[in-house]
């Protein structure tokens, strides 16, 4: 095997031989002309994140604590799995959905567990899982979700309903600018996602079906600090009809 | 690679004569261009950022010893393990060894074109183990038998009709051509091979040199699955698909679901580093193979600027010619313009001599290349290459070296011109020949000849010469 990789690193190497050397380091991007200001930013991920299929719902801080309880009721959840209270933007939200009726279903997998031993099928059953963006980007309306000790990335990936809460200042304008600003998330984690939409495909003549491995739906609560409780952007009217 | 026995124009013919593969291939293509073209348009300043992209593959290339030294550093300090396979046969064994070394009894696949160059399916499914392939193209047509046709949708030569009858065959459930209700069957049975899966072998779109990152991209969200639930997460990627550091993955990023789909970013684009640390799930275990087999031999030659590619599969969408005769009509794992280039350039003992023919250079592959591949000036000079090894067509061979024992002789060439007008003119009703006799049949196999002008274009510059005077 090492003998391989000596082989396919000296084949390189007489391969670039004749070739002119080139800089040490890849062109540097240009300087993106001024950052746009957070509202603005705001407006853009939401306008996006609608356009993929995503369903965003825009709550100050105190409304949102509630806010996740009704949609998840609304959606006609019972089992809800989630991350570990302190690893939501929100930890109050997650008790707030349970007084609501929601039956929590092991808030992470055990750990600990033989590995052939591992068993998904309650977390399988859930109906919704419940995370924290670690950040967001306004061109494409993403939502960006880490790995990590309380935070099974299971939780994103197989129920059919993915509820994501979101704080507005996270917003980057960009991919680019996310890296540029956070990058060092994505060395922390083992797992770093960037999940634009729910699941879908065009496998079959391009026709677009949504849902297919992972949720069908994509709910995300933008919490916004210093937002007064509009009564057309609560949802309430989508929620107790 | 597997070769097929059958030859090129065979193919050709057959595909040609399959009108529901044409049907299939003119609603999926057209569709993909149109979505293309509107997805690099929402990318402001586009231009800049496919020169940026181009610049970052080619300078990535320019010292790929270098940053695969330093990417296998990277992965080994996050706690991966890197194996480096020289060929297809390498790779397999390497994926294999693995699998026996855990006791691995199920493997769920999510797509990775480099799994199919290698045949890691044929190993695995041969040494007695489960796969299945987990993206719905690719479990399409892993049910039907069959091979992909299309980088990023395998089953595109399949229409609505002929899926819902297969899914009705292979699993039991009410034939239908309702989309949606067939995506919901494949979710249902995939879903339990997710969970039951032992090892998820993905491949990687781009594998980041500074932090050991592997970027894998998906729609469907099932490489997502396929790298979280089973214990063993092995990733297959080609030696050629590293980028420096992760401002550079966020350009090309930026431009591979706008060429590939139109989307402005894929669904579900994971950057994994390491196996789990501490978290409830995720791998224990990751493994990187990296696979050369022929690539390494291409840098600084005259195709190497091929190991640029990001495989969104824009060109074939782009191409003539793959519109009119679609993927399996190559015969390669890699179909379209790139695969006409990276087929035999590759797999140089195949039986891949003709495949830089099937493309009339007219260029909308360049065109479309998000990172400005210049595939027609590699076809030509494979083309040259296959004339000067001999293994070109001997008609052609024979026909090009008369041509240019005539037309280095003026008096003799004008001789051959007269004499050929007076023939063609002679067959010929409608100014064209439809039919020629051997050898010249190969022309006319797929095109028609015109009747050689009654004015030379030397004879008309001539006229005009004098006239002037
Ligand atoms: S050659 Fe260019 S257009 Fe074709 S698949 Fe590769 S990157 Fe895409």
């Amino acid at each position: 095997m090492s003998d391989s990789r000596a082989a396919i690193l000296s084949r390189i190497r007489s391969g670039r031989a004749g070739q002119p050397e080139s800089p040490a380091a890849p062109p540097v991007a240009p300087v993106p002309a001024g950052v746009p200001k957070t509202t603005a930013l705001v407006d853009r991920f939401v306008q996006e994140a609608e356009c993929v299929g995503a369903v965003v719902h825009r709550a100050t801080r105190d409304g949102a604590i509630d806010l996740v309880g009704r949609l998840l009721v609304d959606a006609g959840v019972r089992r809800l799995v989630s991350w570990e209270p302190d690893d939501l933007p929100i930890p109050e939200a997650l008790d707030a959905a349970v007084d609501r009726g929601i039956q929590l279903v092991e808030p992470s997998l055990p750990d600990g567990v033989e590995p052939l031993d591992r068993d998904w099928t309650t977390m399988a059953a859930a109906d919704a899982g419940l995370t924290g963006a670690a950040g967001g980007l306004a061109d494409t309306g993403t939502v960006i979700l880490r790995s990590g000790l309380g935070r099974a990335r299971l939780t994103w990936l197989l129920p059919p309903l993915h509820l994501v809460l979101l704080h507005a200042p996270f917003i980057y304008p960009t991919l680019p600018a996310f890296i540029s600003a956070r990058g060092e998330l994505v060395g922390r984690s083992s797992h770093v996602a960037f999940v634009t939409g729910p699941s879908r495909t065009a496998d079959i003549e391009q026709t677009l079906t949504i849902g297919v491995h992972g949720p069908k739906v994509v709910q995300i609560v933008l919490v916004e600090r210093d937002r007064e409780p509009a009564p057309e952007s609560v949802a309430g009217d989508r929620i107790d009809g | 690679m597997n070769s097929q026995p059958v030859s090129f124009h065979r193919r050709i013919s057959k595909a040609l004569a399959d009108s529901q593969l044409r049907l299939a291939l003119g609603r999926t293509t057209e569709r993909f261009t149109a979505k293309r073209a509107a997805g690099l348009a929402s990318l402001p300043d586009v231009d800049a950022v496919r020169d940026r992209a181009r610049a970052i593959r080619l300078h990535t290339l320019s010292r790929l010893d270098t940053y695969l030294e330093q990417f296998e550093a990277a992965v080994t300090a996050a706690g991966g393990q890197v194996h480096w396979a020289a060929d297809a046969k390498e790779a397999s064994a390497i994926v294999l060894d693995l699998a026996r070394a855990q006791s691995v009894e199920r493997v769920v696949k999510s797509k990775s074109m480099v799994s199919e160059e290698v045949a890691l399916n044929e190993t695995l499914i041969g040494a007695g183990l489960d796969v299945v392939e987990s993206d719905l193209g690719e479990y399409i047509i892993q049910l039907a038998g069959e091979t992909p046709s299309h980088i990023i949708a395998p089953a595109v030569h399949k229409t609505r009709e002929q899926v819902g009858q297969l899914l009705a065959e292979k699993l039991g459930v009410p034939v239908t051509d309702d989309v949606g209700e067939m995506t919901a069957t494949a979710r249902s049975v995939l879903r339990d091979v997710f969970l039951r899966a032992d090892m998820g072998v993905s491949g990687v779109n781009f594998g980041v040199a500074a932090t050991g990152s592997l970027a894998i991209v998906t729609n469907e969200g099932n490489a997502s699955l396929a790298v979280t639930a089973p214990r063993i997460h092995v990733a297959m990627m080609g030696i050629e698909r590293l980028v420096p550091n992760l401002d550079d993955l966020a350009v090309m990023l930026q431009i591979l679901a706008r060429s590939a789909t139109g989307q402005k970013l894929t669904v579900y684009t994971d950057l994994l580093t390491g196996p789990r640390r501490g978290d409830p799930d995720g791998p224990e275990e990751l493994h990187v193979v990296l696979v050369d087999n022929g690539r390494s031999r291409l840098v600084g030659t005259e195709v190497g600027e091929i190991l640029a590619c990001i495989r969104c599969g824009a060109c074939l969408n782009a191409c003539p010619v793959y519109q009119q005769i679609g993927g399996h009509a190559y015969g390669s794992v890699y179909s379209g313009p790139v695969g006409a280039v990276l087929t035999p350039s590759l797999d140089t003992e195949g039986p891949w001599g003709t495949l830089p023919d099937a493309s009339s250079l007219c260029g909308a592959c360049r065109e479309a290349c998000p990172v400005r591949i210049d595939i027609p000036r590699m076809l030509l000079a494979l083309r040259a290459r296959s004339v000067r090894a001999g293994t070109a067509d001997r008609a052609v061979r024979v026909g090009f070296r008369l041509y240019r024992w005539a037309a280095t002789r003026p008096w003799l060439f004008r001789r051959a011109v007269a004499a050929a007008r007076w023939l063609t003119e002679l067959l010929s009703a409608d100014g064209w020949l439809h039919r020629l006799p051997p050898p010249l049949s190969g022309w006319t196999r797929s095109r028609d000849f015109p009747v050689i002008a009654s004015r030379t274009f030397s004879e008309r510059m001539r006229d005009r010469a004098e006239g002037a005077k």
